[in-house]
Protein backbone atom coordinates (compact mmCIF):
# COMPACT_ATOMS: atom_id res chain seq x y z
CA UNK A 1 0.00 0.00 0.00
CA UNK A 2 1.08 3.56 -0.60
CA UNK A 3 1.20 5.93 2.32
CA UNK A 4 0.73 8.82 -0.11
CA UNK A 5 -0.66 8.52 -3.62
CA UNK A 6 -1.55 11.45 -5.84
CA UNK A 7 -3.30 11.29 -9.18
CA UNK A 8 -3.07 14.15 -11.69
CA UNK A 9 -2.62 16.60 -8.83
CA UNK A 10 -2.66 20.18 -10.08
CA UNK A 11 -2.43 23.60 -8.49
CA UNK A 12 -2.37 26.94 -10.27
CA UNK A 13 -1.57 30.43 -9.04
CA UNK A 14 -2.83 33.23 -11.27
CA UNK A 15 -2.77 31.02 -14.34
CA UNK A 16 0.65 29.50 -13.65
CA UNK A 17 0.75 25.78 -12.94
CA UNK A 18 2.82 25.39 -9.80
CA UNK A 19 2.03 21.67 -9.70
CA UNK A 20 1.15 20.00 -12.97
CA UNK A 21 -0.65 16.64 -13.09
CA UNK A 22 1.58 15.14 -10.43
CA UNK A 23 1.43 11.37 -9.92
CA UNK A 24 3.38 10.59 -6.77
CA UNK A 25 3.68 7.27 -4.93
CA UNK A 26 5.22 7.12 -1.47
CA UNK A 27 5.40 3.50 -0.28
CA UNK A 28 4.50 2.69 3.29
CA UNK A 29 7.60 2.50 5.47
CA UNK A 30 9.77 4.53 3.09
CA UNK A 31 11.87 7.60 3.62
CA UNK A 32 11.00 9.45 0.43
CA UNK A 33 13.38 12.21 -0.55
CA UNK A 34 11.52 14.85 -2.54
CA UNK A 35 14.03 16.77 -4.67
CA UNK A 36 13.68 19.82 -6.85
CA UNK A 37 14.95 23.33 -7.48
CA UNK A 38 13.56 26.37 -5.72
CA UNK A 39 10.08 27.03 -7.04
CA UNK A 40 9.69 23.58 -8.56
CA UNK A 41 6.51 22.83 -6.59
CA UNK A 42 7.76 20.76 -3.65
CA UNK A 43 6.29 22.93 -0.90
CA UNK A 44 3.03 23.42 -2.80
CA UNK A 45 2.69 19.66 -3.20
CA UNK A 46 3.34 19.08 0.49
CA UNK A 47 0.86 21.78 1.47
CA UNK A 48 -1.83 20.12 -0.62
CA UNK A 49 -1.06 16.70 0.84
CA UNK A 50 -1.39 18.10 4.37
CA UNK A 51 -4.59 19.99 3.61
CA UNK A 52 -3.16 23.48 3.87
CA UNK A 53 -4.00 24.22 0.25
CA UNK A 54 -6.83 23.09 -1.96
CA UNK A 55 -5.80 21.46 -5.24
CA UNK A 56 -7.26 22.80 -8.45
CA UNK A 57 -7.79 19.24 -9.67
CA UNK A 58 -6.62 15.71 -9.06
CA UNK A 59 -6.78 13.52 -6.00
CA UNK A 60 -4.70 12.69 -2.95
CA UNK A 61 -4.97 9.45 -1.02
CA UNK A 62 -3.31 8.60 2.25
CA UNK A 63 -3.23 4.89 3.06
CA UNK A 64 -5.87 4.38 0.43
CA UNK A 65 -8.31 6.88 1.92
CA UNK A 66 -9.11 10.48 0.87
CA UNK A 67 -6.62 12.86 2.45
CA UNK A 68 -9.42 14.90 4.04
CA UNK A 69 -10.45 12.09 6.40
CA UNK A 70 -10.21 13.74 9.88
CA UNK A 71 -9.34 10.46 11.65
CA UNK A 72 -6.43 9.99 9.31
CA UNK A 73 -5.16 13.51 9.81
CA UNK A 74 -4.44 12.78 13.46
CA UNK A 75 -1.84 10.23 12.36
CA UNK A 76 0.16 12.67 10.28
CA UNK A 77 2.91 14.92 11.57
CA UNK A 78 3.64 18.07 9.61
CA UNK A 79 6.54 20.51 9.44
CA UNK A 80 6.06 22.91 6.53
CA UNK A 81 8.43 25.87 6.28
CA UNK A 82 8.71 27.50 9.72
CA UNK A 83 7.62 25.64 12.87
CA UNK A 84 4.65 27.96 13.44
CA UNK A 85 5.25 28.93 17.05
CA UNK A 86 4.33 32.09 18.94
CA UNK A 87 7.49 34.13 19.56
CA UNK A 88 6.66 35.12 23.15
CA UNK A 89 5.48 31.73 24.31
CA UNK A 90 7.78 29.18 25.87
CA UNK A 91 8.65 26.04 23.94
CA UNK A 92 6.76 23.96 26.49
CA UNK A 93 3.59 26.07 26.29
CA UNK A 94 3.64 26.02 22.50
CA UNK A 95 3.89 22.25 22.39
CA UNK A 96 1.20 21.92 25.06
CA UNK A 97 -1.14 24.03 22.91
CA UNK A 98 -0.60 21.70 19.99
CA UNK A 99 -1.11 18.68 22.23
CA UNK A 100 -4.44 20.12 23.39
CA UNK A 101 -5.48 20.87 19.80
CA UNK A 102 -4.77 17.24 18.91
CA UNK A 103 -6.83 16.08 21.91
CA UNK A 104 -4.00 13.89 23.19
CA UNK A 105 -4.69 11.85 26.30
CA UNK A 106 -1.56 12.70 28.27
CA UNK A 107 -0.39 15.99 26.83
CA UNK A 108 2.33 16.65 29.41
CA UNK A 109 3.91 13.24 29.00
CA UNK A 110 3.71 13.48 25.24
CA UNK A 111 5.37 16.91 25.20
CA UNK A 112 8.17 15.63 27.41
CA UNK A 113 8.61 12.59 25.15
CA UNK A 114 9.02 14.57 21.94
CA UNK A 115 11.32 17.13 23.55
CA UNK A 116 13.55 14.27 24.66
CA UNK A 117 13.45 12.74 21.19
CA UNK A 118 14.81 15.89 19.55
CA UNK A 119 17.14 16.52 22.52
CA UNK A 120 15.52 19.78 23.55
CA UNK A 121 14.42 18.74 27.06
CA UNK A 122 16.63 21.33 28.74
CA UNK A 123 15.22 24.21 26.69
CA UNK A 124 11.53 23.72 27.43
CA UNK A 125 11.28 26.90 29.47
CA UNK A 126 12.91 29.09 26.87
CA UNK A 127 10.85 31.52 24.83
CA UNK A 128 10.65 30.62 21.17
CA UNK A 129 12.11 33.92 19.99
CA UNK A 130 15.20 33.31 22.14
CA UNK A 131 15.97 30.03 20.35
CA UNK A 132 18.51 29.70 17.57
CA UNK A 133 17.41 28.78 14.05
CA UNK A 134 18.54 25.22 14.54
CA UNK A 135 16.63 24.92 17.83
CA UNK A 136 13.51 26.32 16.15
CA UNK A 137 13.68 23.66 13.47
CA UNK A 138 14.01 20.94 16.12
CA UNK A 139 11.02 22.39 17.97
CA UNK A 140 9.07 22.20 14.73
CA UNK A 141 10.08 18.58 14.36
CA UNK A 142 9.04 17.91 17.97
CA UNK A 143 5.64 19.39 17.20
CA UNK A 144 5.30 17.14 14.18
CA UNK A 145 6.11 14.12 16.35
CA UNK A 146 3.32 14.73 18.86
CA UNK A 147 0.79 11.93 18.94
CA UNK A 148 3.15 9.30 17.46
CA UNK A 149 2.23 9.88 13.81
CA UNK A 150 2.68 7.08 11.28
CA UNK A 151 3.39 9.54 8.48
CA UNK A 152 5.66 12.58 8.62
CA UNK A 153 5.62 15.31 5.97
CA UNK A 154 8.68 17.52 6.36
CA UNK A 155 9.60 20.50 4.21
CA UNK A 156 13.28 21.45 4.53
CA UNK A 157 13.62 20.19 8.13
CA UNK A 158 17.41 20.58 8.26
CA UNK A 159 17.60 24.13 6.92
CA UNK A 160 19.77 26.25 9.15
CA UNK A 161 21.04 23.36 11.23
CA UNK A 162 24.69 22.95 12.07
CA UNK A 163 26.42 19.59 11.59
CA UNK A 164 25.41 18.42 15.05
CA UNK A 165 21.81 19.47 14.52
CA UNK A 166 21.68 17.66 11.19
CA UNK A 167 23.05 14.55 12.81
CA UNK A 168 20.37 14.67 15.53
CA UNK A 169 17.59 15.05 12.96
CA UNK A 170 19.04 12.34 10.76
CA UNK A 171 19.32 9.92 13.69
CA UNK A 172 15.81 10.77 14.86
CA UNK A 173 14.30 10.17 11.43
CA UNK A 174 16.24 6.95 10.96
CA UNK A 175 15.13 5.71 14.39
CA UNK A 176 11.48 6.57 13.70
CA UNK A 177 11.58 4.84 10.32
CA UNK A 178 13.43 1.71 11.32
CA UNK A 179 12.18 1.17 14.88
CA UNK A 180 8.65 2.55 14.67
CA UNK A 181 7.90 2.06 10.97
CA UNK A 182 7.09 5.73 10.35
CA UNK A 183 6.82 6.73 6.69
CA UNK A 184 8.60 9.99 5.96
CA UNK A 185 8.21 12.40 3.05
CA UNK A 186 11.07 14.87 3.27
CA UNK A 187 12.24 17.61 0.95
CA UNK A 188 15.66 19.17 1.28
CA UNK A 189 18.30 21.01 -0.71
CA UNK A 190 21.05 19.32 1.27
CA UNK A 191 21.34 16.25 -0.94
CA UNK A 192 24.27 14.79 0.96
CA UNK A 193 22.07 14.38 4.04
CA UNK A 194 19.18 12.86 2.10
CA UNK A 195 21.63 10.50 0.44
CA UNK A 196 22.37 9.02 3.86
CA UNK A 197 18.82 8.14 4.81
CA UNK A 198 16.38 8.09 1.89
CA UNK A 199 15.08 4.82 0.50
CA UNK A 200 13.15 6.39 -2.37
CA UNK A 201 13.40 9.58 -4.36
CA UNK A 202 11.05 11.75 -6.36
CA UNK A 203 12.48 14.47 -8.56
CA UNK A 204 10.25 17.37 -9.53
CA UNK A 205 10.88 20.14 -12.04
CA UNK A 206 8.51 23.00 -12.87
CA UNK A 207 5.64 21.23 -11.18
CA UNK A 208 6.07 17.92 -13.01
CA UNK A 209 7.46 14.75 -11.47
CA UNK A 210 10.39 13.71 -13.66
CA UNK A 211 11.36 10.50 -11.93
CA UNK A 212 10.49 8.26 -9.02
CA UNK A 213 13.09 5.71 -8.08
CA UNK A 214 14.29 3.53 -5.25
CA UNK A 215 17.69 4.38 -3.84
CA UNK A 216 18.92 0.87 -4.68
CA UNK A 217 17.71 1.19 -8.27
CA UNK A 218 19.47 4.51 -8.62
CA UNK A 219 22.85 2.83 -8.22
CA UNK A 220 21.94 0.10 -10.72
CA UNK A 221 20.55 2.57 -13.23
CA UNK A 222 23.43 4.97 -13.07
CA UNK A 223 26.08 2.42 -12.33
CA UNK A 224 28.71 2.25 -9.70
CA UNK A 225 32.10 3.09 -11.20
CA UNK A 226 35.81 2.68 -10.65
CA UNK A 227 38.03 5.75 -10.40
CA UNK A 228 41.63 5.09 -11.40
CA UNK A 229 44.79 7.16 -11.63
CA UNK A 230 47.69 5.79 -13.67
CA UNK A 231 51.18 6.63 -14.78
CA UNK A 232 49.86 7.46 -18.24
CA UNK A 233 46.17 8.36 -18.21
CA UNK A 234 46.04 9.10 -21.93
CA UNK A 235 47.41 5.69 -22.86
CA UNK A 236 45.15 4.03 -20.24
CA UNK A 237 42.12 5.77 -21.76
CA UNK A 238 42.97 4.49 -25.23
CA UNK A 239 43.42 0.94 -23.94
CA UNK A 240 40.33 0.78 -21.77
CA UNK A 241 37.80 2.63 -23.92
CA UNK A 242 37.56 -0.41 -26.24
CA UNK A 243 36.09 -2.56 -23.46
CA UNK A 244 34.49 -0.21 -20.92
CA UNK A 245 32.51 3.00 -20.75
CA UNK A 246 35.35 5.38 -20.00
CA UNK A 247 35.34 9.05 -19.00
CA UNK A 248 38.45 11.15 -18.37
CA UNK A 249 38.24 13.37 -15.29
CA UNK A 250 39.15 17.05 -15.21
CA UNK A 251 41.35 16.64 -12.16
CA UNK A 252 43.21 13.70 -13.71
CA UNK A 253 42.39 10.03 -13.72
CA UNK A 254 39.70 8.05 -15.48
CA UNK A 255 36.21 6.86 -14.52
CA UNK A 256 35.26 3.36 -15.66
CA UNK A 257 31.76 1.85 -15.75
CA UNK A 258 30.85 -1.81 -16.07
CA UNK A 259 33.92 -3.17 -14.32
CA UNK A 260 33.35 -6.45 -12.51
CA UNK A 261 36.97 -7.45 -11.90
CA UNK A 262 39.41 -4.72 -10.82
CA UNK A 263 42.38 -7.10 -10.85
CA UNK A 264 41.91 -7.86 -14.56
CA UNK A 265 41.94 -4.15 -15.38
CA UNK A 266 45.13 -3.60 -13.40
CA UNK A 267 46.80 -6.61 -15.00
CA UNK A 268 45.78 -5.57 -18.51
CA UNK A 269 47.17 -2.06 -18.07
CA UNK A 270 50.43 -3.38 -16.56
CA UNK A 271 50.93 -5.73 -19.50
CA UNK A 272 50.63 -2.68 -21.80
CA UNK A 273 53.11 -0.59 -19.86
CA UNK A 274 50.73 1.43 -17.71
CA UNK A 275 51.00 1.31 -13.92
CA UNK A 276 47.90 1.89 -11.81
CA UNK A 277 48.60 4.30 -8.95
CA UNK A 278 45.13 4.46 -7.43
CA UNK A 279 41.96 2.42 -7.94
CA UNK A 280 38.79 3.12 -5.94
CA UNK A 281 35.24 1.77 -6.33
CA UNK A 282 32.73 4.64 -6.10
CA UNK A 283 28.97 4.95 -6.02
CA UNK A 284 27.28 7.67 -8.01
CA UNK A 285 26.20 10.42 -5.65
CA UNK A 286 22.65 11.63 -5.32
CA UNK A 287 23.78 15.04 -6.50
CA UNK A 288 25.16 13.61 -9.72
CA UNK A 289 22.02 11.58 -10.37
CA UNK A 290 19.80 14.54 -9.58
CA UNK A 291 21.76 16.88 -11.86
CA UNK A 292 21.58 14.38 -14.72
CA UNK A 293 17.85 13.85 -14.27
CA UNK A 294 17.02 17.55 -14.02
CA UNK A 295 18.82 18.26 -17.28
CA UNK A 296 16.71 15.62 -19.06
CA UNK A 297 13.14 16.29 -20.15
CA UNK A 298 11.29 13.09 -19.29
CA UNK A 299 8.18 13.04 -17.14
CA UNK A 300 6.46 10.29 -15.19
CA UNK B 1 -14.24 22.17 18.73
CA UNK B 2 -13.53 21.22 22.33
CA UNK B 3 -9.88 20.49 21.59
CA UNK B 4 -9.43 23.79 19.77
CA UNK B 5 -11.25 25.67 22.52
CA UNK B 6 -8.98 24.11 25.10
CA UNK B 7 -5.98 25.17 23.06
CA UNK B 8 -7.21 28.74 22.71
CA UNK B 9 -8.14 29.13 26.37
CA UNK B 10 -4.70 27.78 27.34
CA UNK B 11 -3.11 30.33 25.05
CA UNK B 12 -5.41 33.14 26.23
CA UNK B 13 -4.20 32.96 29.80
CA UNK B 14 -0.56 32.20 29.01
CA UNK B 15 0.27 35.21 26.87
CA UNK B 16 0.50 38.79 28.17
CA UNK B 17 -1.84 40.22 25.51
CA UNK B 18 -5.03 39.68 27.53
CA UNK B 19 -3.60 41.24 30.68
CA UNK B 20 -2.36 44.22 28.70
CA UNK B 21 -5.82 44.84 27.28
CA UNK B 22 -7.43 44.38 30.70
CA UNK B 23 -5.06 47.02 32.06
CA UNK B 24 -5.97 49.38 29.22
CA UNK B 25 -9.65 48.87 29.95
CA UNK B 26 -9.11 49.41 33.68
CA UNK B 27 -7.64 52.87 33.21
CA UNK B 28 -10.41 54.12 30.90
CA UNK B 29 -12.99 55.14 33.53
CA UNK B 30 -10.50 57.09 35.63
CA UNK B 31 -8.63 58.65 32.72
CA UNK B 32 -11.83 59.69 30.96
CA UNK B 33 -13.08 61.30 34.14
CA UNK B 34 -9.79 63.16 34.55
CA UNK B 35 -9.76 64.28 30.90
CA UNK B 36 -13.33 65.55 31.01
CA UNK B 37 -12.60 67.48 34.19
CA UNK B 38 -13.20 65.48 37.29
CA UNK B 39 -16.41 66.62 38.87
CA UNK B 40 -17.95 65.67 42.19
CA UNK B 41 -20.64 63.14 41.67
CA UNK B 42 -18.53 60.62 39.72
CA UNK B 43 -20.73 57.56 39.85
CA UNK B 44 -18.48 54.52 40.11
CA UNK B 45 -21.14 51.89 39.42
CA UNK B 46 -22.73 54.05 36.78
CA UNK B 47 -19.53 53.86 34.71
CA UNK B 48 -20.45 50.30 33.74
CA UNK B 49 -23.47 51.51 31.82
CA UNK B 50 -21.97 54.86 30.88
CA UNK B 51 -21.09 56.03 27.37
CA UNK B 52 -17.42 55.11 27.59
CA UNK B 53 -18.26 51.52 28.48
CA UNK B 54 -19.32 50.96 24.86
CA UNK B 55 -15.64 51.28 24.00
CA UNK B 56 -15.08 47.92 25.69
CA UNK B 57 -16.44 46.19 22.60
CA UNK B 58 -13.94 47.98 20.39
CA UNK B 59 -11.10 47.02 22.75
CA UNK B 60 -12.25 43.39 22.77
CA UNK B 61 -12.47 43.49 18.99
CA UNK B 62 -8.95 44.79 18.62
CA UNK B 63 -7.77 42.09 20.99
CA UNK B 64 -9.47 39.43 18.86
CA UNK B 65 -7.91 40.87 15.71
CA UNK B 66 -4.47 40.36 17.22
CA UNK B 67 -5.38 36.99 18.73
CA UNK B 68 -6.58 35.52 15.43
CA UNK B 69 -4.12 37.44 13.25
CA UNK B 70 -1.17 36.13 15.25
CA UNK B 71 -2.39 32.59 14.61
CA UNK B 72 -1.86 33.22 10.90
CA UNK B 73 1.16 35.50 11.20
CA UNK B 74 3.16 33.09 13.36
CA UNK B 75 2.25 30.17 11.12
CA UNK B 76 0.60 28.35 14.02
CA UNK B 77 -2.53 28.02 11.91
CA UNK B 78 -0.69 25.42 9.78
CA UNK B 79 -0.47 23.13 12.79
CA UNK B 80 -4.22 23.51 13.32
CA UNK B 81 -5.50 23.15 9.78
CA UNK B 82 -3.23 20.21 9.04
CA UNK B 83 -5.41 18.34 11.55
CA UNK B 84 -8.37 19.11 9.30
CA UNK B 85 -10.69 20.41 11.97
CA UNK B 86 -14.11 21.63 10.93
CA UNK B 87 -13.72 25.30 10.05
CA UNK B 88 -16.94 25.95 11.93
CA UNK B 89 -15.38 24.43 15.04
CA UNK B 90 -12.28 26.61 14.66
CA UNK B 91 -14.45 29.71 14.31
CA UNK B 92 -16.65 28.71 17.25
CA UNK B 93 -13.59 28.19 19.46
CA UNK B 94 -12.29 31.63 18.51
CA UNK B 95 -15.73 33.17 19.12
CA UNK B 96 -15.99 31.72 22.62
CA UNK B 97 -12.40 32.61 23.45
CA UNK B 98 -12.98 36.13 22.15
CA UNK B 99 -16.11 36.45 24.26
CA UNK B 100 -14.27 35.19 27.35
CA UNK B 101 -11.50 37.69 26.66
CA UNK B 102 -14.10 40.42 26.18
CA UNK B 103 -15.73 39.57 29.50
CA UNK B 104 -12.30 39.61 31.19
CA UNK B 105 -11.64 43.03 29.65
CA UNK B 106 -15.07 44.18 30.82
CA UNK B 107 -14.27 42.99 34.34
CA UNK B 108 -11.00 44.91 34.11
CA UNK B 109 -12.99 47.99 33.19
CA UNK B 110 -15.41 47.46 36.10
CA UNK B 111 -12.56 46.93 38.52
CA UNK B 112 -10.83 50.04 37.25
CA UNK B 113 -14.01 52.08 37.66
CA UNK B 114 -14.57 50.85 41.20
CA UNK B 115 -10.98 51.26 42.31
CA UNK B 116 -10.89 54.79 40.92
CA UNK B 117 -14.15 55.47 42.70
CA UNK B 118 -12.85 54.22 46.02
CA UNK B 119 -9.62 56.20 45.83
CA UNK B 120 -11.34 59.42 44.83
CA UNK B 121 -14.17 59.08 47.32
CA UNK B 122 -16.71 58.91 44.52
CA UNK B 123 -20.38 58.22 44.84
CA UNK B 124 -21.77 54.72 44.43
CA UNK B 125 -25.24 56.02 43.68
CA UNK B 126 -26.45 53.74 40.89
CA UNK B 127 -28.12 50.61 42.11
CA UNK B 128 -25.92 47.57 42.38
CA UNK B 129 -28.61 45.55 40.63
CA UNK B 130 -28.61 47.92 37.64
CA UNK B 131 -24.86 47.70 37.46
CA UNK B 132 -24.96 43.92 37.48
CA UNK B 133 -27.63 43.94 34.74
CA UNK B 134 -25.37 46.13 32.65
CA UNK B 135 -22.46 43.73 33.16
CA UNK B 136 -24.61 40.73 32.21
CA UNK B 137 -25.99 42.56 29.15
CA UNK B 138 -22.54 43.45 27.95
CA UNK B 139 -21.32 39.92 28.58
CA UNK B 140 -24.17 38.55 26.45
CA UNK B 141 -23.47 41.06 23.69
CA UNK B 142 -19.81 40.03 23.76
CA UNK B 143 -20.78 36.70 22.20
CA UNK B 144 -22.65 38.46 19.41
CA UNK B 145 -19.89 40.90 18.69
CA UNK B 146 -17.17 38.28 19.05
CA UNK B 147 -18.90 36.37 16.24
CA UNK B 148 -18.87 39.43 13.99
CA UNK B 149 -15.23 40.12 14.80
CA UNK B 150 -14.23 36.51 14.05
CA UNK B 151 -15.77 36.86 10.57
CA UNK B 152 -13.82 40.05 9.93
CA UNK B 153 -10.57 38.54 11.23
CA UNK B 154 -11.09 35.38 9.14
CA UNK B 155 -11.38 37.55 6.06
CA UNK B 156 -8.10 39.38 6.62
CA UNK B 157 -6.16 36.48 8.22
CA UNK B 158 -2.56 37.56 8.84
CA UNK B 159 -3.17 41.21 7.88
CA UNK B 160 -3.72 42.17 11.50
CA UNK B 161 -4.07 45.91 11.00
CA UNK B 162 -6.69 45.42 8.27
CA UNK B 163 -8.59 43.32 10.78
CA UNK B 164 -8.23 46.01 13.42
CA UNK B 165 -9.61 48.74 11.16
CA UNK B 166 -12.33 46.47 9.86
CA UNK B 167 -13.41 45.59 13.37
CA UNK B 168 -13.41 49.22 14.49
CA UNK B 169 -15.50 50.14 11.45
CA UNK B 170 -17.98 47.39 12.19
CA UNK B 171 -18.17 48.45 15.83
CA UNK B 172 -19.00 52.00 14.77
CA UNK B 173 -21.90 50.67 12.70
CA UNK B 174 -23.31 48.94 15.75
CA UNK B 175 -23.01 51.88 18.15
CA UNK B 176 -26.80 52.31 18.40
CA UNK B 177 -27.09 48.69 19.59
CA UNK B 178 -24.33 49.29 22.13
CA UNK B 179 -26.03 52.38 23.45
CA UNK B 180 -29.16 50.37 24.10
CA UNK B 181 -27.33 48.60 26.87
CA UNK B 182 -26.83 51.87 28.73
CA UNK B 183 -28.90 52.10 31.92
CA UNK B 184 -29.97 48.55 31.31
CA UNK B 185 -32.96 47.07 33.04
CA UNK B 186 -33.28 43.33 33.53
CA UNK B 187 -35.17 42.74 30.29
CA UNK B 188 -32.39 44.28 28.23
CA UNK B 189 -29.91 41.98 29.94
CA UNK B 190 -32.05 39.02 28.90
CA UNK B 191 -32.31 40.23 25.29
CA UNK B 192 -28.58 40.77 25.12
CA UNK B 193 -27.92 37.23 26.30
CA UNK B 194 -30.35 35.94 23.68
CA UNK B 195 -28.52 37.95 21.01
CA UNK B 196 -25.24 36.45 22.20
CA UNK B 197 -26.61 32.92 21.96
CA UNK B 198 -27.86 33.55 18.42
CA UNK B 199 -24.46 34.94 17.49
CA UNK B 200 -22.80 31.83 18.92
CA UNK B 201 -24.70 29.65 16.46
CA UNK B 202 -24.81 31.92 13.41
CA UNK B 203 -21.38 33.47 13.09
CA UNK B 204 -19.18 30.36 13.20
CA UNK B 205 -21.01 29.20 10.08
CA UNK B 206 -20.40 32.49 8.31
CA UNK B 207 -16.73 32.50 9.32
CA UNK B 208 -16.41 28.88 8.15
CA UNK B 209 -17.76 29.85 4.71
CA UNK B 210 -15.15 32.61 4.48
CA UNK B 211 -12.32 30.27 5.52
CA UNK B 212 -13.37 27.52 3.11
CA UNK B 213 -12.94 29.86 0.18
CA UNK B 214 -9.46 30.91 1.24
CA UNK B 215 -6.37 28.70 1.57
CA UNK B 216 -4.96 28.57 5.07
CA UNK B 217 -1.63 29.56 3.56
CA UNK B 218 -0.92 31.56 0.45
Amino acid sequence: MYAIETHELTKTFRGTRAVNALNMHVPEGAIYGFLGENGSGKSTTEKMITGLMNPKSGSIKLYGKPHTDPKLRAEIGVLIEAPGCFPKMTVYDDLMMQAYAMNLRNPKQEVERVLKLVRMGGSAGRKFRECSLGMKQRIGLAKALLGRPKLLVLDEPINGLDADGMRIVRETLTYLNQEEGVTILVSSHILSELDKIATHYGIIKRGKLLREIKASQMSEESGDYVAIKTSDDRRAFELLSCNFETHPQKDGGIRLYGVDDNARVTSYLYQNGVTVGEMVNRRISLEEYYTRTISAKEAV
Amino acid sequence: MNALLRRDIYRLFRTPLLYLFMLCAAVIPGSMSVMTGFEPGYDAWGQVSGLFSAGIFAIAGVFLAFFIGNDYKSGAVKNIFSLFPKKRGYAAAKLITGAVAGIMILLGYVLGAEVFGVFTGADFTSGLFDMLCAVVAKAGMMFLFSGIYVCVAALFRNKVWFSVFGILAVTMLFIPALLITLGTPLIMAGLSIAAGVIGLFVFPGIAALIMKRLDALA
